[in-house]
């Protein structure tokens, strides 16, 4: 399954805090002449790759900012496009739920959309509307916006942005976020550092280790009732059940599955690297999804994959779970490619420190090629 | 009966009975002289789920006809009364279709309720007052969840062990018929109130029956379906109970420095999850079995 992370634009009505989107200060809006190239190509790599998929997320920015007709032509473009590979195509939805309308939604219905990815914050001043960030009035306009979803069968699952005030109290946030929406339990992401200026939100490495080395104990003891609480389950599945489905950022098989194209056109190795600017690969009007898909520059992620396991990550116990962690936090954190994520800190901590203690359950998930179990 | 409709709450009018169709109805009096008419008539082009009777007085007050026994019956009452009668009527009772609720009023009422239980009459707590002795409610809930012995059902407890999934909350309103989106309630012209409350204060959502499509998109349903949401807005301690769940919020007027409430619904998540696993074991054991046979 490719996966598009498609940013028709990435204005936002919205100004929260941890969102480096947001402070692209981007308007552009892609036409309908680039969105019919990007479908027709989408259509040429389909029908050479005839068993392959693609899950077109629509991402922001906010993407209800487009408007029901941009959907509602977006839909017709896909089915002239795509005339014998639009069945193949999977629309997703990241949306921050505030500007949804039921014109919107019957939109992303027709599209095939079922579920909405939002996020939510439960601390005020973070998350918020306007220059000074109001979070009651984006709390009630998200709430509307759910009501409207739900009403219209739709679900929806959020990300939790683990930051400095999430510290407090673990265990009240974690039952809180979890009431919220019974469906389908938040997954509980670190706070990124985009650009350090608001670096008093930002947790470090041991800090979200600890994070969730509050709740764990807790998530273990119900964990029938929050089966979906990540990355708890994600933990749990891949080092009890033997079923390794981490994030996309610890599976270390992301070289030729993601693409990030922005409003532009510009293209990226996927959302965050777009975020960030950085692993780009030729904008879309220049080149063939293909041949971005398989662009060379993709290949430090392999060999990154090869390098690990001899140096840095040499004999690790952890690697199976995380796999030398994102491609792009190393680049971020050492300017280079081939070193393993600075992530690894919180992920041995939370290992170690927690899980093996409380679970009794030893980690030894090496490469199996480099050391033998 | 129509399928996927609310169950209509009113009180007997003979001529707004007549004008309804294919409903499931509840009839709501303090008065129990015509049980039986109400019985018939409505069942006539409609289909009686049950006749609550809101008493005020003692159940051993009561004088249980026979002609009652095919009548499903709810009644809710201050108490039982003397322990006396009520076991001369024991013989007529268990004959009964009948759940008989007792308020939280007093501690005894507590117990009473666990009597009837053993007894196999089926009962339920109601909450007249927000001083709540939660002993004497975890001592009942933990008889109604855990005893051993048989015993007939209690009220919400039985509805919140037989309707709990874990991916969606539970409003055991509804034992109640305070839940709109199962219960309607009805005045004697027809209009439509979300519930007793609103009922009684003459606030109504809808002019008649006839308009019920247009109720998923009328402002104040919505607004009462998603009231929850407040204490999420608010994060008040219900948004962050164990509890929430199963609860709702519905004790926020009891809350006191000790959790209380907290504390015992969070038991009784705990005793239904628990409950659920066992049914779930059996089930699992009873597969296996059939396939090795
Ligand atoms: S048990 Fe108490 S704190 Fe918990 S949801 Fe109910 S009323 Fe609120």
């Amino acid at each position: 399954m490719a996966v598009i992370i498609f940013k028709a634009t990435e204005k936002c009505n919205a100004n929260c805090i941890y969102c480096g989107v947001v402070k692209k200060h981007q308007d552009i809006v892609m036409d309908c002449e680039l969105l019919t190239s990007i479908f027709h190509k989408i259509n040429v790599y389909l029908l050479k790759y005839p068993r392959e998929k693609v899950a077109f997320t629509w991402h922001g920015g906010e993407v209800g900012l487009l408007g029901a007709d941009y959907f509602n032509t977006a839909y017709d473009i896909v089915h002239q496009q795509c005339p014998n590979t639009w069945d193949r195509i999977e629309h997703l939805v990241q949306s921050n739920m505030t500007v949804l309308n039921q014109d919107i939604i019957d939109a992303f219905k027709k599209l095939g959309i079922t579920q909405i990815g939002t996020s939510y914050e439960y601390y005020d001043g973070i998350r918020g509307l306007g220059k000074n960030r109001d979070s009651m009035a984006y709390n009630r306009r998200f709430f509307q916006g759910v009501n409207l979803a739900e009403r219209n069968g739709l679900t929806w699952g959020f990300i939790y942005v683990v930051n400095k005030k999430s510290l407090q109290d673990p265990l009240k946030l974690f039952i809180y976020l979890t009431n919220l929406n019974l469906r389908s339990s938040p997954m509980f992401n670190k706070m990124y550092d985009y650009d350090k200026q608001e670096d008093s939100l930002v947790i470090n490495q041991d800090e979200y280790a600890d994070f969730l080395g509050a709740i764990l104990p807790f998530w273990l003891k119900h964990r029938d009732r929050y089966p979906s609480a990540k990355p708890f389950s994600l933990f749990y599945n891949s080092i009890v059940e033997k079923r390794v489905q981490m994030g996309c950022e610890y599976m270390g098989h992301c070289t030729s599955r993601w693409v990030y194209i922005g409003p532009d056109g510009s293209t990226a190795q996927c959302g965050r690297a777009g975020d960030f600017g950085i692993m780009k690969y030729p904008k879309i009007q220049d080149a063939t999804l293909e041949e971005i898909m398989f662009h060379k520059d993709r290949d430090v992620i392999d060999t990154r994959q090869i390098t690990l396991p001899e140096t840095e990550c040499k004999d690790c116990p952890l690697w199976g779970i995380c796999h030398g962690g994102c491609v792009l936090d190393a680049y971020m954190d050492k300017r280079e490619h081939g070193h393993k994520s600075p992530n690894c800190a919180w992920v041995q901590k939370f290992i170690y420190k927690y899980w093996e203690p409380i679970t009794g359950i030893k980690v030894e998930m090496y490469n199996k090629f480099t050391k033998k179990a | 009966m129509k399928n996927n409709r609310q169950t209509l709450v009113t009180r007997f009018e003979e001529k707004l009975i007549a004008k309804l169709e294919n409903e499931n109805i509840i009839i709501t009096t303090d008065n129990f002289n015509f049980i039986n008419k109400y019985y018939d008539v409505v069942n006539k082009q409609n289909k009686l789920n049950n006749i609550t009777v809101y008493y005020d007085g003692a159940l051993t007050s009561i004088r249980f006809l026979e002609t009652w026994k095919h009548i499903p019956l709810v009644l809710y009452v201050n108490s039982i009364g003397s322990h006396r009668m009520f076991f001369h009527l024991m013989p007529i009772l268990r004959q009964m279709n009948v759940r008989i609720f007792l308020s939280n009023q007093t501690p005894q009422n507590f117990v009473d309720l666990q009597i009837m239980a053993s007894l196999g009459i089926c009962s339920g707590i109601y909450f007249s007052t927000t001083k709540m002795d939660w002993n004497k409610f975890a001592d009942l809930q933990t008889y109604a969840i855990y005893s051993k012995n048989k015993h007939a059902a209690v009220e919400p407890f039985n509805f919140i062990l037989s309707n709990y999934k874990r991916e969606s909350r539970l409003d055991f309103n509804t034992v109640y018929y305070n839940d709109p989106q199962k219960f309607l309630h009805l005045n004697a012209e027809g209009q439509i109130a979300l519930n007793a409350d609103d009922l009684k204060a003459g606030k109504f959502v809808l002019e008649n029956i006839s308009l019920i499509d247009s109720l998923p998109d009328n402002q104040d349903y919505i607004k009462e379906t998603t009231k929850w949401q407040q204490h999420f807005l608010d994060k008040t301690h219900c948004a962050e109970c164990l509890a929430w769940r199963i609860c709702l919020g519905k004790f926020v007027e009891t809350i006191d420095d000790q959790k209380s409430c907290a504390n015992t619904m969070t038991e009784l998540l705990d005793g239904v999850e628990h409950h659920q696993q066992r049914l779930q074991n059996q089930q699992n054991n009873q597969n296996q079995q059939k396939n090795r046979r």
